[in-house]
């Protein structure tokens, strides 16, 4: 409450003034009027409104929030308010007071009221000010006065001047509330709305992208969540649930050494792929290297898969901090799978720490570099390593990514994307391959 | 963009202008751009060779410009003469070249051209196929950015 009184104190501290000078001279020889009653006022269409600040839990000024398809004409969508979901409705359309101003849906100023235990987003044009009042400058309303029904104004108030309609917040909801329980149906199937939040949270919450590429795998997960959770609600979604469903899209030992299972499977397809196109060097693109754990991976599962091959490889990311620390990468000796030879490939640097061998850093090539930006690289590819990358891109920038990093390739080159990731793109065919997404350059 | 090759010229800009310029210089995140940037007003460009082929381009606007040349001077210059193109010149011959030293002593051999000063309003300069880095750097004199396009040769 303490953030909505201290909304404006100094123009409160004025009006207040104002309305002790307005109101003394009415009221006689009064000196000090004590106020009972606050409202916080604020603007639709042309005129002013009103509510009890004792309704009132929040103000909210510029927030984000999600729609929801499908719902009734007045509920503008739902926010996560410290990860209670709360519905954000527009009064103007509630009231029919559409002058024809259109709101854009991104940011909004939003009063967060609290009406029988239940909180409601009211998306208002301009908040104004908390105004003190007494109960008995409150007129009740006339039946002619303004264009919300009679029975939701609690009062007129005015001010300057300036009439005030106070909304009684209780009866509007609390109606309309009951109104719309009547006009969804119980069997209505609303998985499709709850999928569709579902993801515009994971979205903001984690700052991925689901999109074309990874929505597939995602909906299963998500549909697995939901029958093992019992979800028959507008499901919560926590930063922790979101970051729990990302992972799971995410390719197997991602920001991790790749274990000799991985290196089987990348075996049979990709490197059976690559031996027809190439034998004493392989030019290798990381892209979205990470710390670099996918980086060495690819590296020794090259080397020693291709008896030897000389491996140039450059690794790619947009993360300054990360791609810059790769390159002196220092891990736990334990960590290290058996078939990347600890003793032979790495360097201990105390306390069974161990750092990659010099000779192998130097023919990786880390590049601070933007995915966005591949057409730039003149450079052309034996494989391409981009997993996961849709994630991060949007929909249209993926698309155009893949299309991109095809011109980098030779003919007959290979692609590994994510796991769970699905492209369609002529310039490619899919190779067979066991849990793994490989792709070969027409 | 190898890593390797963004902390000289980062180094550099920062010590070369606090020395020079003023004390209090603050670096902003570097960026990186594609092929098509905006000149604020005034660009020196630098070009770079040998193991490597690119461009450096200090870019800042006339306003910081005359700050930056009045501060290394040591008095206020109000008219952008002779002097002051000299003394930006010098600036972008300052940062480069610390730059290229401390690259050289990482084992990577570049050369420098001489510095071009191109001034003018609504500037866009354009390199096909090449991404820039962008560290933005903020003066008490104004704002700077160093733009940092750099392909390998090999």
């Amino acid at each position: 409450m303490n953030q909505v009184e201290n909304m404006d104190f100094r123009y409160l501290m004025q009006n207040q003034k104002k309305i002790n000078t307005t109101s003394s001279s009415h009221k006689d020889n009064k000196n000090i009027i004590e106020y009972d009653f606050k409202i916080v006022s604020f603007k639709i269409g042309d005129e002013f409104y009103g509510i009890d600040i004792m309704a009132v839990k929040e103000i909210l000024k510029e927030k984000k929030f999600t729609r929801v398809p499908n719902a009734l004409e007045f509920v503008r969508g739902v926010l996560n308010l410290r990860g209670d979901i709360i519905p954000v409705i527009d009064l103007a359309k509630m009231f029919n007071l559409g002058n024809g101003k259109k709101i854009t849906n991104d940011l909004q100023s939003i009063i967060i009221i609290k009406v029988e235990n239940l909180l409601i987003g009211i998306i208002v044009e301009q908040i104004q000010h908390v105004i003190p009042l007494r109960k008995s400058d409150i007129q009740p309303p006339s039946p002619l006065l303004g264009s919300i029904n009679e029975r939701y104004i609690s009062g007129v108030v005015d001010i300057n001047n300036r009439l005030y309609v106070i909304l009684d917040t209780d009866s509007v909801f609390s109606d309309k509330e009951k109104a719309k329980k009547e006009t969804i149906p119980q069997d209505t199937d609303l998985t499709e709305e709850f999928f569709v939040y579902f993801v515009n949270q994971v979205e903001e919450l984690c700052g991925v992208h689901i999109n074309s590429a990874n929505k597939g795998k995602f909906r299963d997960y998500y549909n697995e969540y939901v029958t093992d959770n019992n979800i028959k609600e507008m499901p919560k979604v926590s930063k922790e649930i979101a970051e729990t469903m990302v992972n799971k899209v995410l390719s197997i030992h991602t920001d991790e050494f790749w274990e000799s299972n991985l290196i089987d499977r990348f075996n049979d397809s990709a490197i059976a792929a690559l031996g027809k196109i190439c034998s004493d060097e392989v030019r290798v693109m990381d892209i979205g290297c990470g710390n670099g754990f996918e980086t060495f991976s690819a590296y020794l599962a090259i080397h020693n898969s291709m008896n030897g091959a000389i491996v140039k490889l450059t690794a790619i990311d947009t993360n300054l901090a990360s791609v810059s620390s790769a390159s002196g990468l220092v891990v736990d000796g334990n960590i290290i799978p058996s078939w990347m030879e600890k003793q032979k490939n790495f360097i201990e640097v105390g306390g069974n720490q161990y750092k990659i061998h010099k000779e192998i850093n130097d023919k990786i090539y880390f590049e601070f570099h933007d995915a966005k930006n591949i057409s730039a690289n003149h450079k052309k590819f034996d494989i391409i390593i981009a997993r996961d990358m849709s994630l991060y891109l949007k929909e249209a920038e993926y698309i155009t990514f893949i299309d991109e990093i095809a011109d980098r390739l030779i003919k007959g080159g290979v692609l590994m994307i994510g796991d769970n990731e699905v492209i369609s793109n002529q310039k490619f065919t899919k190779v067979n391959a066991d849990r793994l997404s490989i792709f070969i350059k027409n | 963009m190898r890593v390797e090759y963004i902390n000289p010229f980062v180094e550099s800009a920062m010590s070369v202008l606090q020395t020079t310029v003023s004390s209090e210089v603050k670096r902003g995140a570097p960026k990186l751009s594609n092929s098509i940037n905006h000149i604020m007003g005034v660009a020196i460009i630098v070009g770079l060779a040998g193991q490597v082929s690119g461009r450096v381009i200090i870019d800042m606007s006339q306003e910081t410009a005359l700050n930056i040349a009045s501060s290394m001077n040591g008095e206020r210059l109000n008219t952008f003469d002779e002097l002051v193109s000299a003394t930006l010149t010098e600036l972008g011959n300052m940062i480069t070249g610390n730059a290229v030293t401390k690259l050289h002593q990482l084992g990577f051999k570049f050369d420098l051209t001489p510095p071009a000063l191109f001034m003018g309003d609504n500037l866009r300069i354009t390199d096909a196929k090449i991404e820039a880095l962008v560290v933005p750097l903020e003066l008490t004199e104004g704002k700077i950015e160093i733009n940092v396009a750099i392909k390998e040769n090999y």
